[in-house]
């Protein structure tokens, strides 16, 4: 019997499993959930992958196997599944020959956002022509592609699945193949799920990615015995714009100003080291400390000499000549910002040359790094949201991508990408490391071609 | 200063979500030129703007776009309005910008006048035998060729560094222009290296173009060239100057007659109507002046030669008188922001 590929999704992982089955003509059909003009799920959202390598043409020099596991675990702390972690590293190894082979153009160099060009590389025109690229060699290879279709029910039976029931533009079909591939994303759109995790505070998370990643497959394969990876409450969760959009916000919300600033929640009162943290960790930890705020909200502020010093941002920031006026115009209390600042100001060590050394001591809050004085008008805040990139809690596999389940391994179900993340990261995250996972987990579920 | 225009504020609103994406970064000169700055105001819109040569790459590789998104950006578009209301904005002098704002009328009307002029006149002053008969370097002699020549092309300049210097003094913003850049500016534009998208190509029309728009850009923009270059000696064309003026004017014909219906088949929605409402009328004068430039060395002599001269040299001399209040300006400011854009880049890195 010849085979047939169900991929459900329709991000990176999904494509990539894809094209490898179809390379080798399998009958493949991929199931996605948006419309047409919105698929590629989060994947639309990436600009780079970070991958293990020798000398070559898209990064500035080699980055080895046990460098990557460092890095790794230096986010992550632990590994919830070594075996599946270390292949995803060894797999990596030289996968942009295979995407650039897959009409994926990389940039020659990398300057002004991040200093990755050694470990990463970087596509050009970011994810949304990685997705099209992929969506167009598939069209045109004559995969089946039914979008607009969400998947409703999974048969298993003694650990195989049997079919999978869905929804296509309002119509109810049962779609039955040789091997299924899940690369479904994670539930972090779905704030009904994560308001089980994350209590009321959830509805004050922004969704940073597609918003049609709601968890449906995740949730029917452990309803039907799958194992779970990860914790629940894991995932990337940054610091982004309040005023961002509810979905869909992408890179642009994210607020870069932290640590040449002060943070204030809605009490007018500092609740962290702004300066504790320094790049790349540092975006992973604010999200979280707003999300333990009041009301979920925080303002960061900043005077006129931090401008230019951190990512520009897609909205203004509030400004004013004066902190009153501008405790006023963000409703905090003008008194108490007041003395906060002037306390903050006046406990400023300045013993290097290097601001990066300056310090605030003998105060309530201290701020570790960075301390430049707020003195110097006008006076700009942004005021910031948990923004939630993706969550971790997934699917159990095991070193061959296979799903593994209460009764043991499923010989014909594969799980890639975000859903499977959980595998490798158990929280924090590594620029450019969820497309390495869904990028090799998807091919090894497509099958993984000998190109 | 007045408030800007609304063209202007919504440019600005879409590229300052842009600055804070930087996805593009390697597709042009705008999403160099943009990182150098972390809020954006008027003057760097418009400049921003004329370093835009509407490839659309941005466009398709943007997942925020309108409608579905509620960022709702489209930035070619957006470029392409402030792009048309720069030009109103910098003409020279200010009164003409209802001749650039009426480029379909005033284009359409002197195309067909001077046909009948061209036919008229000559025909009234010769009678319709003589002005058959002799032969075309007596109807425009090479003195007054060369005095038409210069004067037209002297006050096309003037007029173009007036307009220029009004462009640069609203966008320098502190810039200084250097040797170098002002070099590199230049080169820019001779290896038409923004109709690249940094080897990705141009998208128009369409998502799966390539390298066509350049292509058809550079048989215009160098056939225009060649064909200025050999009229200069009028009227002693030997073989080889006859052969580069016509394969001239057939490269104009074939770049002008492609670059229209390009975009009379790419997508509408990703256009600037402002600008397609000059644009049309400016390639259509083009395609007129390639079509009646290419016969001229062939037809050795005779009424329709004649004819076909003294039309070609009109409709040329329409281009000239309206360079400065047509599509023709956006040369003047393209250049001189991507001279700018380039003389800031070797400041800072």
């Amino acid at each position: 019997m010849s085979e047939k590929l169900i991929v459900i999704g329709g991000g990176n992982a999904a494509l990539c499993a894809a094209m490898e089955a179809a390379k080798r003509n399998s009958d493949v059909t991929l199931i996605e959930y948006s419309p047409k003009s919105q698929r590629g799920g989060n994947s639309k959202y990436t600009r780079d992958i970070r991958y293990t390598h020798d000398e070559d043409d898209f990064t500035s020099g080699v980055y080895e196997p046990s460098e990557l596991e460092q890095d790794l675990l230096g986010v992550s702390g632990e590994f919830l599944n070594y075996d599946v972690a270390k292949m995803v590293i060894e797999r990596s190894n030289g996968i942009t020959k295979w995407m650039h082979g897959n009409g994926i153009i990389f940039k020659k160099e990398i300057r002004g956002t991040l200093n990755l060009s050694r470990t990463n590389a970087f596509f050009m025109g970011g994810g949304k022509v990685l997705v099209d690229t992929y969506y167009n060699k598939l069209e045109k290879i004559g995969v089946k592609i039914l979008y607009n279709t969400f998947v409703n029910g999974i048969k298993v039976n003694d650990n195989l699945i049997e079919g999978i029931s869905c929804l296509s533009n309002g119509k109810k079909i049962e779609i039955v193949g040789t091997r299924y591939v899940f690369a479904s994303g994670g539930f972090e759109a779905n704030k009904a799920k994560l308001t089980e995790f994350w209590g009321e505070s959830a509805r004050n998370i922004k969704i940073r990615g597609s918003k049609y990643n709601t968890g449906e497959p995740l949730k029917l394969l452990i309803e039907a015995g799958a194992i779970r990876v990860g914790r629940e409450k894991s995932g990337h969760v940054v610091a982004v714009d309040d005023r961002s959009p509810e979905f869909d916000g992408g890179i642009v919300t994210r607020i870069d100003a932290i640590p040449w600033g002060l943070v204030f929640n809605n009490k007018t009162e500092r609740f962290y080291d702004e300066g504790e943290d320094i790049w790349p960790k540092r975006y992973a930890i604010w999200g979280r400390l707003v999300a333990d705020q009041p009301s979920q909200i925080a303002f960061v502020i900043i005077d006129s000499k931090s401008v230019g010093k951190f990512m520009p941002t897609s909205y203004p920031p509030v400004i004013a000549n004066t902190i009153t006026e501008l405790a006023n115009k963000i409703g905090l209390d003008p008194v108490k910002l007041n003395n906060q600042i002037g306390d903050y100001n006046g406990g400023i060590v300045k013993d290097s040359l290097d601001f990066f050394q300056w310090r605030a001591e003998n105060i309530s809050q201290r701020k570790s790094h960075w301390a430049l004085p707020i003195d110097t008008p006008p006076y700009m805040a942004y005021p910031i949201r948990p923004g939630l990139t993706f969550t971790y809690e997934g699917i159990r596999i095991d070193a061959t991508g296979r799903i593994i389940h209460r009764d043991g391994i499923m010989e014909n179900a594969y799980a890639a990408g975000e859903i499977a993340s959980g595998n490798v990261l158990s929280h924090g995250y590594l620029a450019g490391f969820g497309l390495t996972i869904g990028t090799v987990l998807g091919r090894l579920a497509g099958g993984w071609g000998n190109d | 200063m007045t408030e800007p225009p609304v063209e202007i504020n919504e440019g600005i609103r879409q590229l300052t979500i842009c600055n804070a994406c930087r996805y593009c970064e390697g597709y042009c000169a705008v999403w160099e030129a943009i990182e150098l700055k972390s809020f954006l105001n008027k003057s760097d819109a418009i400049h921003l703007a004329n370093l835009c040569h509407d490839c659309r790459d941005c466009y398709y590789a943007c997942p925020f776009n309108e409608p579905e998104h509620e960022y709702a950006l489209n930035i070619p578009k957006a470029l392409g309005n402030i792009r048309s209301v720069s030009y109103s904005t910098f003409v020279k002098p200010k009164i003409m910008r209802h001749v650039l704002e009426s480029s379909p009328f005033v284009i359409y009307i002197l195309v067909i006048l001077s046909a009948f002029a061209t036919l008229a006149f000559p025909i009234l002053y010769y009678g319709l035998s003589g002005f058959s008969q002799i032969p075309f370097v007596h109807l425009i002699t090479p003195e007054e060729f060369k005095v038409i020549t210069l004067s037209v092309y002297a006050y096309t300049l003037i007029l173009w560094i007036f307009e220029g210097y009004s462009y640069w003094k609203t966008i320098k913003e502190g810039s200084s222009l250097s040797l170098r850049g002002t070099l590199n500016g230049i080169f820019e534009v001779l290896a038409h290296k923004n109709f690249m998208g940094g080897g990705t190509g141009c998208k128009v029309p369409g998502e799966r173009s390539t390298f066509l728009r350049a292509i058809l850009h550079i048989l215009v923009f160098y056939g225009f060239i060649v064909a200025l270059i050999s009229i200069s000696v009028y009227p002693e064309f030997d073989p080889l100057v006859s052969f580069s003026y016509m394969s001239a004017a057939l490269a104009i014909s074939i770049g002008a007659v492609g670059l229209t219906l390009l975009h009379i088949v790419d997508k509408k929605q990703i256009r600037s109507p402002e600008l397609s409402k000059i644009d049309y009328p400016f390639t259509s004068l083009l395609i007129l002046i390639g079509i009646t430039g290419i016969p001229i060395f062939f037809l050795h002599s005779g009424f329709w030669l004649n004819f076909d001269f003294l039309y070609h040299d009109a409709l040329v001399l329409i281009l000239f008188l309206l360079a400065p209040f047509s599509k023709f300006i956006h040369p003047v400011f393209r250049l001189i922001s991507l001279i700018k854009y380039r003389s800031d880049i070797l400041k800072v890195y």
